[in-house]
């Protein structure tokens, strides 16, 4: 199913709103050192473009080898080269 | 008589002395001798009596004896076949105890062991999964450049919106 990019558009602005209206600040853990350009399309991709840049923060760990993680309030996601390795090794714990 | 040469005299004087003397000794010596005699031959006939039952009793004695020993040996016997078996039963009783302590303790001793053997295997398994990682990470440390970390960055980021966004909502 496609959605129409006006929906789109009006979908983003609408969570922009909400998050305006929480106070929520999401961080961006990458692994290295991100331009303007970078961390602009990470936004687009992410779909927090409409967001202002103190609502989104870019934090640089090189130990996550690569990959992002993402965080607002208590919530974590993490989808760094560094917690899939680590979800591996859990999985080689378990399973051998 | 006298034709004879025999002295008639003579002879009745020889004849009253011979009763006089067999007179004298018969009264005074032979008398009290015989009488001594039966005595004495009674005495050794109550010594040979006396002997005789002395005999027939060490005799019952001796059989009694005898027979007491004979008891006593096949008690003594019978105490000592007693007190073998029942040293018998405690020995087998014991080594079978033992045997199977034994057994309880090579059992234990196996669990143990495979305890062990599946904990050092576990234990293995974590280093080896340790070691795997721990070289994938220098690996990607060594060898990913930032344009690469980048490009994986951002597919990463598009994985998320595919998978789950409800975190920045």
């Amino acid at each position: 199913m496609k959605i129409s990019p006006t929906i789109k558009k009006q979908l983003k602005q609408c969570y922009a709103e909400q998050v305006r209206k929480a106070g929520g600040v999401i961080y961006v853990t990458v692994a290295c050192e991100f331009s303007d350009r970078d961390m602009a399309e990470v936004r687009r991709i992410l779909g927090v473009d409409e967001l202002d840049k103190e609502q989104v923060h870019f934090r640089v760990d090189p130990s996550l080898l690569a990959g992002l993680i993402i965080q607002k309030g208590s919530d974590v996601v993490d989808l760094s080269v560094k917690g899939k390795l680590r979800r591996v090794k859990q999985t080689l714990y378990m399973y051998g | 008589m006298a034709e004879l040469g025999i002295d008639q005299n003579y002879l009745i004087a020889q004849l009253v002395n011979f009763a006089i003397f067999f007179a004298i000794f018969k009264f005074f010596i032979a008398k009290p001798l015989m009488t001594y005699v039966r005595k004495q031959r009674t005495q050794d006939e109550q010594r040979e009596r006396i002997a005789r039952d002395l005999q027939k009793r060490e005799e019952e004695w001796e059989m009694e004896y005898k027979e007491r020993k004979h008891k006593a040996q096949q008690e003594v016997e019978a105490v000592l076949k007693q007190a073998k078996e029942d040293g018998e039963k405690v020995k087998n009783t014991i080594i079978e105890d033992a045997q199977k302590e034994g057994e309880v303790l090579v059992a234990k001793a196996k669990k143990e062991m495979e305890r062990e053997r599946i904990a050092l295997h576990e234990e293995m398994r974590k280093h080896a999964a340790d070691i795997a990682v721990v070289l994938v990470e220098q690996a990607f440390a060594q060898y990913l450049s930032a344009d690469a970390k980048k490009e994986i960055t951002k597919r990463m980021a598009q994985e998320a919106t595919k998978r789950d966004t409800s975190i920045l909502n």
